[in-house]
């Protein structure tokens, strides 16, 4: 009975400290949104990308013969148009960040990295991070997925996020 | 370990509590540590409600009769594998493995969404730690596995005899499981909507959780069946018993999500009709739990009837008020952002088939419901039998058999009559063909004759697609047509995996062609006396009685009954059916107060099947003429049935390719392709809109 209560109060101590943990120790920061740059093609919000697998499956259905030819240059027209409006609307928008960048000079350091090269940069060349976005998380050097501030390995592949072995070593 | 136990859902109560405001709070402020705290209740939730599974489980296998749970629902003479059964055999050790399996997808959910979704994330952490909370208290204040009681009793009451049996010990689990994971699905939808982040992201977060939940679903379910046919005796898989119904009510509605899921995701459109889908589904997998627990219809099921009905009811009322509310609240964001290019398309028949599994969703509940509304209503409890059922929901169910067939030959968005003619000649053809010939061999049923021509028209319809598909591979990238098929499924498992499971569930619906031809025959026979039976597929079968055999096993009074097959005069074995007595208090374990034994006059059927492809021989021992050999025998022949299991098979085999991970292009070769498509079509240069 006595190892019993004593293995509970222990197992609740743990597990309280393990709760209240996050609220004793970080910084009370609001949580942004996580820009995950590497989202699966049909799960994408991007009007362009869903334009263009619009698209594709209206090819396909033409090849199994699913689409009349007509409905097929009625649909194509339709969603070209909406993808070719989506293209030209990301590229005006990617010009005015390089612009804006540009004039401003302050994509030209990396958070984690230090002073970039490129002042017109939108992602490090070393680790990844965007450099457009001020509070955009730093990322896995090798498989690209966004990892934390102070993170040793990366949460998804494994591999060290540490800065130096960010620095390629000479062969 | 009952002391750990409790105290283990005591700490579960206080940490889903936790959990659930602090999440909620999360959500509102968008703090990341209070987000990063309520993830975390999330996880010692599942810490401690796995000590309380393990306590409980521990005391189980000790025969710890102290403990009421353990006392009222194992004996000593229970074999293991029905006692550690005995877990969610009754009421309080179910509610700890509701809990204990919904605190392991939650905190699943937890590690394995990806951090795109973090927005959406605390409110999940509020919702199911919510739902935690609820199971935990129903357990504490109303139904406590870990009670004990005032003395120490030398054996227990022992399990009911019916759920002793293999089918019993995994149907329930996997039923469970269905039922429970719907609450991840019904999570990200509520965090959508206190969020107000209504646009396709929560669809994207949950597409493998609803069809994790529906296969779940879809499995506990037919293990039901098998078990109801093998243990029951009666003959059949499937009788429209209020927890049958119970559990058939939310995979309708699962059903009809999973397709109208994709026209939102597609479409952006029935944002609205989705979110009451997904909350549908939720509700009724605790309104299955309370049929189950509450025993308020009287059922074959409800083993266990208690006050916890009350709790779950009331958890109901508030659960509907909370969600009529959140929705209402947020209807001005769920307006479709497209409409319906044309009424035939994929789309349309999509709306089609949601509307009749709503309605057969709503048929099922009504039949369910009308004795509780009778009783209310009239003061005496009309129960509404198969009949009723089977004549609203057969017509349905054939008009969605003959969707499944008709969906996939039409292309999203529109269609012209042209391409319909050229996609639906060969189905059509087919089935017309079947058709013809079923009525001019005067094939006996019309509902059975219209299930194989529209089974016909389905499969053709599957099959030239996949015929079509590769086809198209093979001329757009020149493969062979065996890595056509392969890259058909890599490229699309979605497509061609749902195309898999519309094959098995054609075989389940010719399963259910056999009902129409099930024959039977009653009799009593002396020992060396012939019954004999014929079969749909024209074979005679003739039965000897052998005799009877009493024996004692293991912790029951067995009498097994034998006889002798032929078919068409060919030796075919020999079936025995038991029928079993269990003890209640058995001289050599634990002697009852009069040192006599004594049974739970709760005799259960162990029916004597021996079947293949084409039919089943089912016999079952009623009973014997007292002090002779002689045997009432009930000699079916169930044609079919093996369909419906291996319609299972397919339908599983289906699902897994749906949510096997990595469907469709890499993301890098995806990437590349959609930009060299982009830059094909700029350098195409056609006009751009003014």
């Amino acid at each position: 009975m006595n190892f019993e209560l004593i293995t509970g109060i222990l197992v609740a101590g743990v597990l309280v400290a393990f709760i209240l943990e996050p609220l004793l120790r970080a910084s009370k920061g609001v949580s942004g949104p996580v820009e995950d740059d590497f989202v699966e093609l049909e799960e994408s919000d991007s009007p362009k990308i869903k334009a263009l697998l619009a698209l594709r499956e209206i090819e396909f259905d033409l090849a199994t013969g699913k689409l009349s030819d007509e409905d097929y240059a009625s649909l194509k027209g339709k969603y070209s148009k909406l993808a070719l409006q989506a293209i030209g609307e990301e590229k005006s928008e990617e010009e005015r960040a390089e612009k804006a960048g540009a004039v401003s000079g302050e994509n030209s350091a990396c958070p984690s990295c230090g002073p970039r090269p490129e002042t017109t940069a939108l992602f490090c060349s070393d680790c990844g991070r965007m450099l457009t976005v001020a509070d955009a998380p730093p990322r896995c050097w090798v498989c690209g997925a966004a990892v934390s501030e102070d993170a040793k390995f990366c949460g998804n592949c494994g591999h060290s996020v540490e800065l130096k072995s960010r620095t390629p070593q000479p062969s | 370990m009952t002391i750990l136990g409790q105290l283990s859902l005591g700490l579960a109560m206080l940490f889903s509590l936790w959990g659930t405001v602090v999440g909620g709070m999360a959500g509102h402020t968008g703090r990341a540590d209070l987000a990063k705290s309520a993830s975390r209740s999330v996880i010692a939730q599942l810490a401690v409600l796995t000590i309380a599974a393990i306590a409980l489980s521990v005391a189980l296998v000790n025969r710890d009769f102290n403990v009421q749970y353990v006392y009222s629902y194992t004996s000593r003479d229970l074999p293991l594998v029905y006692t550690l059964a005995a877990f969610y055999g009754g009421q309080a050790g179910s509610l700890l493995f509701w809990a204990f399996v919904l605190s392991i997808f939650a905190a699943a959910a937890q590690w394995l969404t990806p951090p795109r979704y973090d927005r959406l994330m605390p409110y999940v952490s509020a919702t199911t730690s919510a739902v935690v909370f609820f199971f935990v208290v129903a357990m504490l204040f109303s139904a406590n596995p870990f009670d004990r009681l005032a003395f120490v009793p030398v054996d227990g009451n022992g399990l009911n005899p019916q759920l002793q049996n293999p089918g019993m010990a995994i149907h329930p689990p996997m039923l469970y499981l269905g039922y429970v994971s719907i609450t991840i699905p019904f999570a990200f939808a509520v965090a959508a909507l206190l969020s107000k982040q209504l646009d396709a992201t929560w669809v994207h977060a949950i597409r493998k959780w609803t069809l994790l939940s529906w296969v779940f679903l879809s499995v506990g379910i037919t293990l039901g069946m098998w078990w109801a046919y093998v243990e029951l005796g009666w003959g059949g898989y499937w009788a429209w018993d209020p927890v049958e119904n119970a559990s058939f009510l939310p995979w309708l509605t699962m059903t009809a999500f999973l397709h109208s899921v994709m026209i939102q995701e597609k479409r952006g459109m029935l944002k609205k009709w989705n979110v009451v889908l997904v909350a549908l589904s939720f509700l009724l997998s605790i309104f299955g739990t309370f049929i189950t627990r509450s025993g308020i219809i009287s059922s074959v099921h409800s083993f266990a009837q208690s006050n916890v009905g009350f709790v779950f009811l009331a958890f109901l009322i508030i659960a509907s008020a909370f969600l009529v509310w959140l929705l209402w609240s947020r209807l001005p964001l769920l307006e479709p952002e497209g409409h319906l290019e044309s009424m035939v398309s994929r789309e349309a028949s999509f709306l089609f088939n949601n509307l009749l599994f709503v309605g057969m969703a709503f048929a099922v509940l009504w039949g369910t419901l009308f004795p509780i509304i009778s009783e209310l209503v009239q003061g005496t409890q009309i129960t509404v039998g198969p009949p009723f059922f089977n004549r609203v929901n057969t017509p349905i169910g054939l008009a969605l058999l003959g969707l499944t067939g008709i969906g996939p030959l039409i292309a999203w968005r529109k269609a012209s009559k042209k391409n319909l003619q050229r996609q639906f000649l060969i189905p059509t053809t087919l089935a017309a063909l079947l058709g013809i010939a079923l009525i001019v061999f005067r094939f006996g049923s019309f509902y059975a004759g219209v299930t194989l021509v529209l089974s016909v028209f389905v499969v053709a319809g599957i099959l030239q697609e996949f015929y079509r598909g590769v086809g198209a591979r093979h001329r757009l990238h020149g493969e062979s047509y065996v890595l056509g098929l392969l890259r058909l499924f890599g490229r699309n498992r979605r497509r061609y995996g749902g195309y898999v499971v519309h094959l098995g569930i054609v075989t389940y619906f010719i399963g259910f062609v056999g009902l129409a031809f099930v024959n039977e025959v009653q009799t009593t026979l002396k020992p060396g006396d012939t019954a004999t039976l014929k079969s749909p597929f024209g074979y005679e079968y003739t039965f000897t009685h052998m005799g009877v055999s009493n024996a004692k096993i293991l912790n029951r009074y067995v009498s097994a009954a034998s006889v002798r097959v032929t078919r068409d005069g060919e030796p075919a074995g020999i079936i025995t059916s038991e029928k079993r007595q269990h003890f209640k208090c058995r001289v050599a374990v634990s002697p009852c107060p009069n040192g006599a034994e004594e049974f739970t006059f709760e005799p259960s059927t162990e029916a004597g099947i021996v079947g293949d492809i084409r039919e089943d021989v089912y016999v079952v021992f009623a009973g014997v003429a007292e002090g002779t050999e002689d045997a009432v025998y009930r000699f079916t022949i169930n044609p079919l049935v093996w369909w419906v299991w291996y319609g299972c098979v397919v339908l599983v085999i289906g699902g897994v390719i749906v949510m096997w991970p990595g469907g469709g292009p890499t993301r890098r070769e995806g990437r590349r392709a959609v930009d060299g498509y982009g830059v094909r079509m700029i350098e195409e240069k056609p006009a751009m809109p003014a």
